[in-house]
């Protein structure tokens, strides 16, 4: 393995090349498309606040063996943004693997609609599948919708994906104005839980520190 | 539970797989021609001496049917030739109640179903579709009296005029889809249930589903109405005949729950590998009222069926259960939309499929909360098992919330049946072809165990002849 090289930005296209490493920091999730080469292992983490107007297409390729993509995704959504996108995985090739977790809290009128379109093709023993999208909704104006598709073309692989829509729980709430918080420092912190639980999965430092603030300053 | 000797009897009738597989030879009074146009649908409707709202309710979905396009999701439906479909077969003149007044030929092939056994032990009325007219119809005195109308589609038209009009088309109009539209253009036969204030029905009603005649369509069509404070368990059970050339069952079942009333709707399927089954279910659900679909795809070449529970009122609750198995050449597209129109509603819906031999089996589904219904709760959950590399499994679940009162929760898994529990079930001494039956069962079972006794036996059987031959 060669060493870890970091992006931050890429225009449409990014191939990572066989038996390299990648790690990609993005504000957003980008239009266009991601190929992954023999044993290429792409680490890929969005931390999204400024959303877009016209639905996006993703498309993650792991198209030749071994390819693994772990995609990271935080969507701290707010005023009338709207962030929508569909996002298209691919598993091409024997062993690959392509593995996206979405956690989106949205206040104000802010709306969220994510299509994933997770794909094992015929060729793709082994393949490990994973999406999962969980939504925070915070205003009675945000709204999600989220699809969380797989088509699995043979057996021999793993896939599963889970997805859900909630608000703060009351019970938590409650509790923690028991010890004494006030309901805004109450609610912060309830918040930051929700994407903490993403954010210590995070092995680079930096970027976890990053991610970390940008939750905090959400909501103040 | 242990099983009577007598209904082990039937299990073993059932379970034969040549049982499903005969054909009796019966003389039908009226075939229409084959395909559709203005003039069949009046031909029917004369046949069936309508009312004029009847005939022009069947005319203007003709004309939606024309207009609307087939679907381009879902199954492969260009093997429908809906000009080579007979639209409607009639077996004899009239509606028989008591059993001794159905001819002996079709009386031969329920036998040979065990239906009136299953009747005796199980069910307090029954209904049995054989072609496009019920021929069979008794309803147990006491509910009779109770004021419970279980009859064909068409005698309650005739016998209960403002009860049906107020209600038919109401969940399921003719614009709906294509299908529902080919429906309510040429329906025939199918059940009426009326179950009024505060009466609960405690055993099964049941109607038992057979398409007979080669390259006929069966368009029945299913209203249900609980009333307040009601309960009813309707079950559908279907074996078809194989045949050698396409066949198409388009079904629209309509269920009106009431204020406090509780509907369950079983489906058993099994239709012959050359059906295409395409299906409006839809169910309407007021104040705490309770909908519950559970259904079972087995068979067919093509099935696309998404029962719904639309929840318009505060309390209401639903569930959908289902299970589908495709073999080679089936494609189940198959799944649940609930549609949560009011606070304090809940839905849950549990997916299980299993594809084998090249079969492919589809989930798709749609959960949707509108804004102003707090406090929903819905949880959906789907499993898939394929057997073999050759099989296909899809999940395409929506998820639709416009309201942050909500707890909604998603999953899914997709695996296939793992080396270490066929190598631990080998090395206690079964075969291969016997763990595999005993993982699929075990995988199934959840929805299975909520059958009728009898239904859940035969469906199990259906089961482990399915997977005959499917290991090594």
């Amino acid at each position: 393995m060669s060493q870890t090289k970091t992006i931050t930005k890429f225009k449409k296209v990014l191939v990572v090349g066989a038996n390299k490493k990648a790690l990609c920091f993005l504000d957003t999730i980008p239009d266009g498309k991601i190929t992954l080469k023999k044993n290429a292992d792409l680490t890929l983490i969005c931390l999204i606040t400024e959303g877009w107007e016209d639905s996006r297409k993703f498309i993650i390729n792991a198209k030749e063996r071994g390819a693994k993509c772990d995609c990271i995704i935080f969507i701290l959504g707010k005023n009338n943004f709207s962030y929508s996108a569909k996002i298209e995985a691919i598993h091409g090739a024997p062993n690959t693997q392509i593995r996206a977790r979405i956690r989106a809290g949205l206040t104000d009128q802010a709306t969220c609609h994510i299509e994933g379109d997770w794909k094992i093709e015929k060729t793709a023993k082994g393949a490990n599948a994973y999406f999962s999208h969980h939504t925070l909704l915070l205003s009675d104006e945000a709204k999600a919708k989220t699809s969380p598709n797989l088509e699995i073309k043979t057996d021999d692989i793993k896939a599963g994906h889970s997805a859900s829509v909630g608000k703060i729980d009351e019970e938590a709430l409650f509790y923690l104005l028991s010890r004494g918080l006030d309901e805004t420092q109450a609610r912060a912190l309830l918040v930051q839980g929700f994407f903490e639980s993403e954010i210590m999965n995070i092995q680079n430092e930096k970027i976890a520190e990053i991610i970390r603030t940008s939750v905090k300053n959400f909501l103040s | 539970m242990a099983i009577p000797t007598k209904t082990k009897k039937i299990i073993n009738k059932t379970g034969n797989k040549s049982a499903s597989n005969f054909r009796t030879k019966t003389n039908s009074v009226f075939t229409s021609k084959k395909g559709l146009n203005e003039e069949v649908i009046r031909d029917l409707s004369r046949q069936k001496s309508e009312p004029e709202w009847m005939l022009d309710f069947r005319l203007k979905a003709y004309e939606v049917f024309l207009e609307k396009h087939m679907p381009n999701w879902g199954a492969d439906l260009s093997g429908i030739d809906f000009d080579n479909i007979h639209y409607y077969v009639r077996p004899q003149d009239k509606t028989k109640r008591k059993w001794e007044d159905v001819p002996a030929e079709i009386k031969n092939t329920f036998d040979k179903l065990g239906v009136p056994q299953a009747e005796q032990k199980f069910l307090s009325g029954s209904g049995a579709q054989f072609e496009s007219e019920m021929v069979y119809h008794s309803l147990a005195k006491e509910l009779a009296k109770k004021g419970v109308i279980f009859e064909s589609t068409d005698d309650a038209l005739k016998n209960h005029p403002g009860l049906f009009k107020k209600y038919f088309g109401t969940v399921v109009p003719a614009h709906d889809n294509k299908f529902s539209a080919l429906n309510s253009a040429v329906w025939s036969g199918g059940s009426f249930i009326y179950v009024p204030k505060g009466v609960h029905i405690e055993l099964p009603l049941q109607a038992y589903f057979r398409i007979n005649i080669e390259n006929m369509g069966q368009f029945e069509r299913t209203l249900i109405i609980a009333d307040e404070g009601s309960s009813v368990h309707y079950v559908e059970g279907c074996t078809a005949p194989t045949y050698s050339s396409d066949s198409l069952h388009s079904a629209v079942v309509e269920i009106v729950v009431k204020k406090g009333a509780r509907v369950q709707y079983t489906t058993i399927q099994n239709w012959s590998g050359n059906v295409y089954n395409l299906v409006t279910k839809r169910a309407s659900a007021f104040e705490n009222a309770e909908m519950f679909w559970l259904d079972c795809n087995l068979g067919s070449k093509a099935t696309m069926k998404y029962p719904s529970i639309i929840l318009r009122e505060r309390g209401a609750k639903g569930e959908i259960q289902s299970l589908a198995f495709a073999s080679k050449g089936q494609h189940q597209d198959a799944g649940g939309k609930v549609i949560h129109l009011a606070p304090d509603t809940s839905s849950t819906i549990v997916s299980k499929s299993i594809s084998k031999n090249g079969g492919r089996t589809t989930y798709r589904g749609l959960v949707k909360v509108i804004k102003g219904a707090k406090n929903v709760k819905t949880r959906v959950v789907c499993d898939a098992l394929m057997l073999d590399p050759a099989s296909r499994s899809d999940t395409y679940p929506t998820m639709d919330i416009k309201e942050k009162d909500v707890a909604i929760a998603h999953e899914a898994t997709v695996a296939s049946i793992g080396e270490d529990e066929l190598f631990y079930l080998m090395s206690r001494g079964l075969s291969e072809e016997q763990a595999a039956t005993l993982i699929v069962n075990g995988f199934a079972s959840p929805i299975v165990r909520q059958l009728p006794m009898e239904y859940a036996v035969e469906l199990n059987r259906l089961l482990a002849l399915e997977m005959t031959g499917s290991v090594g």
